[in-house]
């Protein structure tokens, strides 16, 4: 009975320890993935320009339509993940219209998309300190 | 002696689950190769506007290439190239590529047939044209 017992313990920690692990590996490959996400969300937004103001030399990016392919390509993302809840996306603008920062010096059109996906849901088994994973990427034309 | 009878037959048991960590950390590695070469790929579609039978070639055989892949098959619907200011979904390239990766599991053929030893990983995405006529 002894031997059992011990050995019941030694397999539910390695049970534990095999989850961990495989919970933490998929973890990462997560934050890879949302990374991508969020560079091609900017790089989508920021070829879609307001032709109005692009013909008077100005250049001044879709705002509606950068958020709306964005959100389009985010939820295709999560669901393939499984994520059916809990992302978001936001861009910040800097154009002609929305101006610039004041570390742009060279006045450079750029769009950075910020998401964020809470990816708790999918790790049931293990424990995350952080379950909502948040990326930042910028895209800028020269 | 009764023991270590037991032991004889416990312990390559749990030595699996140990040798499973290991594993782990091979596909781990194995899918992060993946998504950086389809990634690699995908920026070069984007420049040319579509993938086309070159790159699915060449993405196909550099993904075969790496190691614990058995198999990869790449799609992608468009064959001609999209263009950047394309209205609405013309500036999409879509892509679907799939990757068998085999020897997933510790324990090997004395478990697990070969063939059931694997696991498909599967990227289904689309990319932005960056191509200027």
């Amino acid at each position: 009975m002894k031997v059992f017992i011990v050995f019941l313990a030694l397999l539910i920690v390695n049970v534990n320890l095999m989850n961990f692990h495989g919970g933490l590996g998929r973890y990462i490959e997560l934050q890879n993935i949302i990374k991508m996400a969020s560079e091609e969300c900017a790089a989508q937004a920021a070829l879609l320009l307001d032709e109005g103001a692009y013909a008077q030399g100005q250049i001044v990016f879709d705002y509606e339509a950068g958020q709306r392919d964005g959100m389009n390509y985010l939820a295709h993302v999560c669901n393939s993940l499984g994520v059916e809840k809990g992302y978001e996306l936001s861009f910040l603008y800097e154009d002609d219209l929305c101006s610039y920062s004041v570390g742009n010096i060279d006045r450079l059109p750029r769009v950075a998309a910020t998401i964020s996906v809470d990816v708790g849901s999918i790790f049931t088994g293990v424990p995350l300190a952080c379950p909502v994973i948040q990326r930042s990427s910028c895209y800028e034309i020269k | 002696m009764k023991q270590f009878i037991v032991l004889t037959a416990v312990l390559p048991l749990l030595l699996l689950f140990l040798m499973q960590v290991g594993y782990d950390q091979k596909n781990i590695n194995t899918v992060n190769q993946i998504q950086a070469v389809v990634y690699a790929a995908k920026e070069d579609a984007k420049q040319e506007g579509y993938f086309s039978e070159e790159r699915k070639e060449l993405l196909k055989s550099e993904l075969e290439n790496i190691r614990g892949v058995a198999s990869a098959r790449v799609d992608s619907p468009q064959t001609y190239p999209q263009a950047r200011y394309s209205i609405g979904e013309n500036r999409f390239i879509y892509y679907e590529v799939e990757v068998v990766l085999d020897h997933v599991m510790a324990g090997g053929d004395y478990i697990i047939e070969p063939d059931k030893n694997t696991y498909t990983y599967v990227i289904k995405s689309y990319t932005a044209s960056e191509y200027l006529e």
